[in-house]
């Protein structure tokens, strides 16, 4: 039973979660962290720093808040809403056409209503297509989508940390080859990309007269 | 007045802006026409390169990238119903359902003639009434400094789209990261942990990299292929697009002057701009029902708002360094960067460049125009540029872009964390630029508010003991309160 409890409760937290709390613990150490700074000067980020923690805070705990607080936890601010309402049956009207005439890869708005689908779907029932999705052993578009951006991000660390080690103009063509490579690229074009990176690096070093060719283990 | 303009025009027939002012057309139309790119990742990633050029090219580069992005925006939205930018979404009501009726030429004129024509009687209109402009800057103190930035942190209320809490957090987000470094008028080091390079605080213009062009990449990672996923046969009548548009006239004038009010306002943007200027449209159409379905005056009030929101995203940017959009938020790192001072400066001595900029402006226009009308059949090789090409130059590009800005590492982690942070704030909603009106506006209202107290010898009356601090202050508690009576009327209203 708790080990379900506990399963449940890490599927429910999601990567929003993980930013408000990165945004509590900075905001409570800057908070803190200002009472030892010399007046005014502590003033302004204590100030600050309360209200992101207690925004934070709310946020987090919005599901747990009773009705009508949460209902003003959502509330929008946005003073052109009624503007948008009038405009949403235009638009609606459009993606109906659109819907008709092709077949594309979702928007980064419609992939966040896929996101409001997903979990409207878990509690009516998946269409035919995610249910087949999520039985295939291949990973569902989502996944691999998600799982693309992961490696980017990943892929991006690992630049920067290469660029310390062996300096950007090593790095940079390293850096474009290995993604070329791993998003399968013709051979010509990686070519074209790792060269067009160091041509870049080494354009930036003629042009600013600055060194990028020196790192902690190279120069 | 007409001395500085004068030696404005002497400035640019320099010939060298001119050419500045081409390239950076040229790039904000290729930029604005890759969608996911835009003119503000754009100016973020060509800001460390203009550090060889003088202040007036470098900022007429960037001014120009954001006219061009502005208009290339319509190019994908019009051929394949993707908005290079998010102001040219109103674009695709009418646009794509035009280039679906085989006009996609007529719809690619039209957007290239009513987005010059906007962006022409805007500027004209911002050159004349500059003088009251001046007048008016130079009204302003510390004090109403101070309220103007809390002015621009209300706005917040106004940008945050979806909850505003969400929106406030982010804002406060940014002007927390904002106090890293020196503290105003007290020799005070904060948050530094000892380390000299952040002694300086966060570089605001390498987070606006890391926002948009690390987060964007990182979004558009996810999107397999190539950007453009339709192939659109472009067809139709340059000539039938022109004359639908002159035939306009004041509809351009009334979408013009909706673009540059609405710019105006910090915060508020083009998206917002372009799209009450469509319901305007709309509302005062013979022929509503058309409108989603390809009606020329859909698309003519949407493009020429588009090109009209930046002559008025300038006003408060020049004015009191309070930037109504991401890009005008780069475009005032522009300005820091090399040496310029928004405020009354920038309307007094440095007259002569804000005319320069805004000359620059209005002669980008017929290089939109030649380009668009030119070039307009070639228009969709724009967008069939496979994402996963696009990806690591620009990551390359922020990286080494981020360390160039101070040639400090810290601006490159600045890069990568704000990046990875931004990615998620988009994807849940956070709003990024009330993010980045937190961290430009943190240090006005903080060193205005230290230097007001210090001339009132601590006194707060000094921020309302004079009718204009007093309208300001006005205008502040009507905009955060706004939101709460507003959502009560709502429920009384059901």
């Amino acid at each position: 039973m708790s080990e379900s409890n506990s399963r449940n409760l890490s599927q429910r937290i999601t990567a929003e979660h993980i930013l408000l709390i990165g945004l509590l613990v900075v905001s409570a150490y800057m908070f803190v962290e200002a009472a030892e700074f010399r007046d005014p000067s502590g003033m302004f980020p204590r100030f600050i720093a309360s209200i992101t923690f207690l925004g934070a805070l709310v946020l987090l705990l919005e599901p747990f808040l009773p009705a009508p607080l949460r209902a003003v936890v959502s509330e929008s601010g946005d003073v052109f809403d009624s503007y948008e309402e009038e405009i949403e049956e235009v638009e609606a009207q459009t993606e109906e056409m659109d819907d008709m005439t092709t077949d594309r890869e979702p928007t980064v708005d419609s992939k966040e209503e896929c996101d409001n689908e997903t979990s409207a779907e878990a509690v009516t029932g998946a269409t035919d297509e995610r249910q087949f999705e999520s039985h295939s052993i291949l990973p569902s578009p989502r996944a691999a989508m998600e799982n693309k951006r992961f490696v980017l991000s990943v892929m991006t660390a690992g630049y920067v940390v290469l660029c310390y080690l062996i300096s950007f103009l090593f790095a940079s063509p390293v850096f474009v080859f290995a993604y070329s490579y791993w998003v399968d690229h013709d051979w010509y074009i990686t070519v074209g990309l790792t060269a067009g990176a160091f041509g870049i690096v080494y354009g930036f070093m003629g042009l600013l007269n600055v060194q990028l060719n020196s790192g902690v283990l190279v120069g | 007045m007409l001395d500085a303009l004068s030696e404005a025009i002497s400035i640019i027939l320099t010939g060298e802006p001119l050419l500045w002012l081409t390239v950076g057309i040229l790039i904000g139309i290729f930029v604005g026409s890759l969608p996911g790119i835009g003119a503000s990742l754009g100016m973020a990633l060509i800001l460390p390169l203009t550090l060889p050029l003088d202040g007036v090219n470098a900022i007429i580069l960037l001014v120009s990238i954001y006219s061009g992005g502005m208009y290339g925006g319509s190019i994908a939205a019009i051929l394949l119903n993707a908005p290079g930018t998010s102001a040219a979404a109103a674009t695709t009501l009418d646009g794509y359902p035009l280039s679906r009726q085989g006009q996609a030429i007529t719809a690619l004129a039209m957007s290239a003639v009513a987005s010059t024509l906007g962006g022409f009687i805007t500027i004209v209109l911002l050159i004349l009434i500059s003088p009251f402009l001046v007048r008016m800057v130079l009204l302003f103190g510390s004090p109403q400094y101070f309220l103007i930035a809390l002015l621009g942190i209300a706005m917040i209320a106004i940008v945050a789209r979806g909850s505003l809490i969400r929106g406030v957090v982010s804002g406060m987000f940014g002007l927390l990261i904002a106090t890293i470094g020196m503290a105003p008028m007290v020799p005070q080091q904060r948050f530094t942990f000892g380390d000299p390079a952040l002694f300086d605080g966060i570089s605001f213009v390498a987070a606006l990299i890391g926002l948009f062009a690390i987060a964007e990449m990182i979004n558009l990672a996810g999107e397999e292929g190539g950007v453009a996923q339709t192939d659109m046969e472009i067809t139709g009548s340059i000539r039938s697009g022109i004359s639908s548009v002159l035939t306009k006239p004041y509809l351009i004038a009334k979408s013009s002057l909706i673009g540059m009010g609405i710019g105006s306002v910090p915060g508020a943007g083009s998206t917002v701009s372009t799209f009450v200027s469509y319901a305007e449209a709309l509302r005062s159409s013979d022929d509503p029902d058309s409108f989603g379905a390809g009606n020329h005056e859909g698309l003519i009030a949407a493009e020429s708002a588009n090109n009209a929101t930046i002559p008025g995203s300038l006003i408060p940017t020049f004015s009191f360094g309070i930037p109504g959009s991401g890009s005008t938020a780069v475009l005032l790192g522009g300005l820091i960067m090399h040496g310029l001072q928004p405020g009354p400066n920038l309307f007094s001595s440095d007259l002569q460049i804000t005319y320069a900029v805004f000359i620059a402006l209005f002669l980008g226009n017929f290089v939109i125009l030649f380009v668009g009308l030119t070039f307009i059949s070639r228009m969709g090789v724009l967008t069939k540029i496979d994402t996963d090409i696009i990806i690591p130059m620009i990551v390359v590009l922020a990286v080494v872009g981020g360390f160039l800005l101070r040639i400090n590492w810290i601006d490159v982690l600045t890069v990568f964390g704000l990046g990875i942070i931004g990615y998620y704030m988009k994807r849940y909603n956070y709003s990024v630029i009330a993010f980045v009106l937190g961290i430009v506006l943190g240090p006005i209202a903080e060193e205005n508010f230290a230097r007001s107290l210090t001339l009132s010898d601590g006194s707060l009356m000094i921020f309302v003991n004079d009718p204009l601090s007093l309208i300001i202050v006005i205008a502040i508690v009507a905009l955060t309160i706004g939101p709460a009576i507003r959502g009560v009327f709502k429920k009384q209203l059901g």
